[in-house]
C-alpha cells in the first residue's frame, strides 16, 4: 500500500510515527558517535565544571557565590553580595572565584554579574575545558550534528511535500495541517540535534546525580553536616533548589525566583530536582531554595 | 625512610558519605566499595560506579560468601562478584575469613568459625574456587569476634598464619578487629601482630567501636564501625608500618552516625601520620 495515498487523517498518524522513528535514529546516530564511555573524564570535584556543564555561565556563577559565601569570603546583606575583606579577591587562586570577589569590591545584587562581560573570559576557558574532554560537542561533533540535522529536514520535508503535491494534484487543499505538522517535526529534529552539551556529557551528568544523590539528602537535613565543598558539590549537580531554605536562607535572598508571571526561565524550572515533584514545584515561586522544602 | 607514595589511603564507600568522597577526591587515594550492595544494582548505579571509578582506584570488598567454612562459598554470589568485577574492574577485591551461613541458615553477621585444621583446609578450598571464578585471588580479612569459637586447636594468630600459608594470599589486616579481640581477650595486641606474616599484608582496614555490657564480666568493646578511630588502633597502625615494607592500602571504614566528612578526612590523615611514623622508624 502507498502511504501517500492515504487520507488525510491516516496520513498525518504514519507521518507522526515516521517522525518519532527518525527522530529515535538521531538520537542513537547521536548516542553511537559522542559516546558514552566513563574513560578519561574531568575531575569530579571541581563544582565549577560540574555547574557549568549543568547550565552554563549562570549555574556557574550562582554555584561560584554559594561556594564563596560557605567560605566566608563572601557576605549576603539584605539580598546584595559583598566582597568580606579588602584583600580577599588578591587571594584568591581559582579564576572565576576572584573575579567574582573582585566584582563584588562595591555592594551589588548577585544577578548583576550574570551579564557582566568579566566573567566571559572565565566561560571560555570553561566551555573549552569541557570541550577538550568531549562533555560539550567540538567543531567536528557539530558539523556531524548540522549534517544529519539537515538530512533529517530533507527527509521530514520530502515526505511532506510529496503528500502536498499529490493533494493538491487531486483538488484537495487542506494541507495547513500537514505543513504545520512538518514545521513542528523540524523543529524538533532541531532541538533533538543541537543539545548544549554531548551524550557523554550527559551521561557524566547522570552518573554524578546517582553517585550524589544521599548528600542531596542531606543538603535540607544538618548543615553542619556539609563542608563548603559538599554544598558547591550539591549546587552544582543538583541547583541551587536543591539547597533547602531553612538551612541555607541567603540561597533565596540571593536570587529569589523571578516572576513566574514574566518570565519562563525560572531556575526552579531547570531544576530535576525541583521538577521531579510536584509539591516542589508549587514551592519554587515562593524564592530560591524553597524546593528543597519538599524533601522532607 | 619516610612515608612513601605507594602506600594508599582510602574511604569505604558508603551512600551517605558518597558525594562528600566526591568533594574530596584530592585527599582520597582509592575507594572500597561493598560488593554486595551491587550485585544486583540497575544499571544507572553500576554505570556511576564505572564512572567513579574512572576517577579514583576502586577496591571491591565482599561480606557474604562465607570463605572461612567447611560447607562450600555460595556459587551463586560467586558468580556476582565475578560478574561486578568484571564490569567496574577494580585493582582489587577482598572478603573475610568468618562463615556467614551453616545449615541452610543465614546467621546475618560474620562468624568466627573454630580454628582448626579442618577449617584451614575448607577455606583453603573455598579460596581456590573463588579465585578461579573471578581471576583474581582475595585479600582476606581477620574478623573481631565476641566468643572465643568452640572447637578451635589453634590461637588466632596461628590459625590466621595458616590460612595464608595454605592459600597463598594476602592479609586485609583489621586493626580495629585485632585491637577488640586483645582488650575482650586479654591478649597482646602488638605480640599478636608480631606472630603475624606481616610481610602477607597487603591492605589494612581502620575502625572504631564502642563499649558494651557483658554480663558480670564487665564491658567488651564492640567492634561497630560507628565511632572514631581510637589511639591504640593508630599505634598498632605505626607498628605494622616499622615491620613490613610492603605498600600499604589504608581504608577508613564508617558505617553510620556519620560525622562531618572533615572529621573522617581527619582520621585518614592521622593513619598517614601513622604509617610514616612507622616508616620513619625502620
Amino acid at each position: 500500500m502507498n502511504p501517500f495515498d492515504l487520507r488525510g487523517p491516516d496520513f498525518l498518524v504514519v507521518y507522526a510515527a515516521f517522525t518519532m522513528a527518525l527522530l529515535f535514529g538521531l538520537s542513537l546516530l547521536r548516542k553511537a558517535r559522542e559516546g558514552t564511555a566513563p574513560t578519561t573524564l574531568p575531575p569530579i570535584s571541581d563544582p565549577y565544571a560540574i555547574a557549568y556543564l549543568r547550565g552554563g555561565q549562570k549555574a556557574m556563577l550562582e554555584v561560584a557565590a554559594l561556594s564563596l559565601v560557605e567560605r566566608g569570603l563572601l557576605e549576603v546583606n539584605d539580598g546584595t553580595l559583598i566582597t568580606a575583606g579588602r584583600h580577599e579577591a588578591k587571594l584568591a587562586t581559582n579564576p572565576l572565584d576572584k573575579a567574582i570577589l573582585q566584582f563584588f569590591q562595591f555592594q551589588g545584587k548577585a544577578f548583576t554579574m550574570y551579564q557582566d562581560t568579566r566573567f566571559q573570559a572565565v566561560s571560555a576557558g570553561m566551555e573549552e575545558r569541557l570541550r577538550q574532554d568531549a562533555l560539550v560537542p567540538d567543531l567536528a561533533i557539530q558539523e556531524a550534528r548540522s549534517r544529519e540535522f539537515g538530512i533529517a529536514v530533507l527527509v521530514l520535508g520530502g515526505v511532506a511535500a510529496i503528500k502536498v503535491i499529490i493533494a493538491l494534484e487531486r483538488g484537495r487543499h487542506n494541507v495547513g495541517f500537514l505543513i504545520a505538522c512538518a514545521v513542528m517535526a523540524c523543529a524538533f529534529a532541531y532541538k533533538m540535534s543541537f543539545p548544549r552539551i554531548t551524550k557523554r556529557g550527559e551521561q557524566w551528568l547522570k552518573d554524578l546525580g546517582t553517585l550524589m544523590t544521599p548528600l542531596k539528602r542531606r543538603a535540607g537535613a544538618a548543615k553542619k553536616d556539609l563542608s563548603w565543598r559538599e554544598a558547591s558539590m550539591v549546587a552544582a549537580v543538583f541547583g541551587l533548589t536543591a539547597m533547602r531554605a531553612s538551612s541555607y536562607p541567603y540561597v533565596g535572598q540571593m536570587f529569589p525566583a523571578p516572576d513566574t508571571s514574566s518570565s519562563t526561565s525560572s531556575s526552579c524550572g531547570s531544576s530535576s530536582s525541583c521538577g521531579s515533584s510536584s509539591s516542589c514545584g508549587s514551592s519554587c515561586g515562593g524564592g530560591g531554595g524553597g524546593c528543597g522544602g519538599c524533601g522532607s | 625512610m619516610a612515608a612513601e607514595a605507594r602506600d594508599r589511603f582510602g574511604i569505604g564507600w558508603r551512600p551517605d558519605l558518597g558525594a562528600g568522597i566526591l568533594a574530596h577526591l584530592d585527599r582520597i587515594d582509592i575507594v572500597e566499595i561493598i560488593a554486595d550492595d551491587y550485585f544486583d544494582a540497575p544499571a544507572p548505579k553500576l554505570s556511576a560506579l564505572r564512572m567513579l571509578g574512572a576517577q579514583v582506584l576502586l577496591t571491591l570488598h565482599g561480606i557474604g560468601l562465607g570463605m572461612a567454612s567447611t560447607v562450600s562459598a555460595d556459587t551463586k554470589r560467586m558468580g556476582q562478584m565475578a560478574r561486578l568485577y568484571e564490569r567496574i574492574r577494580p585493582e582489587s577485591w577482598s572478603e573475610h575469613f568468618a562463615f556467614v551461613r551453616g545449615g541452610g541458615v543465614e546467621i546475618g553477621h560474620l562468624a568466627a568459625p573454630p580454628r582448626n585444621r579442618t577449617t584451614v583446609d575448607a577455606t583453603a578450598e573455598n579460596l581456590s574456587r573463588a579465585t578461579a571464578a573471578v581471576g583474581v585471588k582475595p585479600v582476606m580479612e581477620n574478623i573481631a569476634t565476641l566468643i572465643d569459637p568452640p572447637g578451635s586447636e589453634l590461637d588466632e594468630a596461628s590459625w590466621l598464619s595458616a590460612l595464608l600459608n595454605a592459600s597463598g594470599g594476602k592479609l586485609l589486616l583489621d586493626l580495629h578487629n585485632v585491637h577488640a579481640n586483645a582488650v575482650n581477650f586479654g591478649f597482646d595486641a602488638i605480640a599478636f601482630l608480631d606472630r603475624l606474616p606481616l610481610d602477607n599484608v597487603g591492605a589494612i582496614h581502620l575502625a572504631g567501636g564502642k563499649w558494651i555490657p557483658a554480663g558480670d564480666s564487665g564491658h567488651r568493646l564492640l567492634d561497630d564501625h560507628l565511632h572514631d578511630v581510637p589511639d591504640p588502633v593508630y599505634a598498632l597502625l605505626e607498628h605494622v608500618a616499622a615491620r613490613t615494607s610492603n605498600p600499604l592500602t589504608v581504608i577508613l571504614e564508617r558505617d553510620g552516625n556519620y560525622p562531618p566528612m572533615l572529621d573522617l578526612l581527619t582520621q585518614l590523615d592521622r593513619a598517614r601520620e601513622a604509617v610514616e611514623r612507622g616508616r620513619t622508624a625502620v
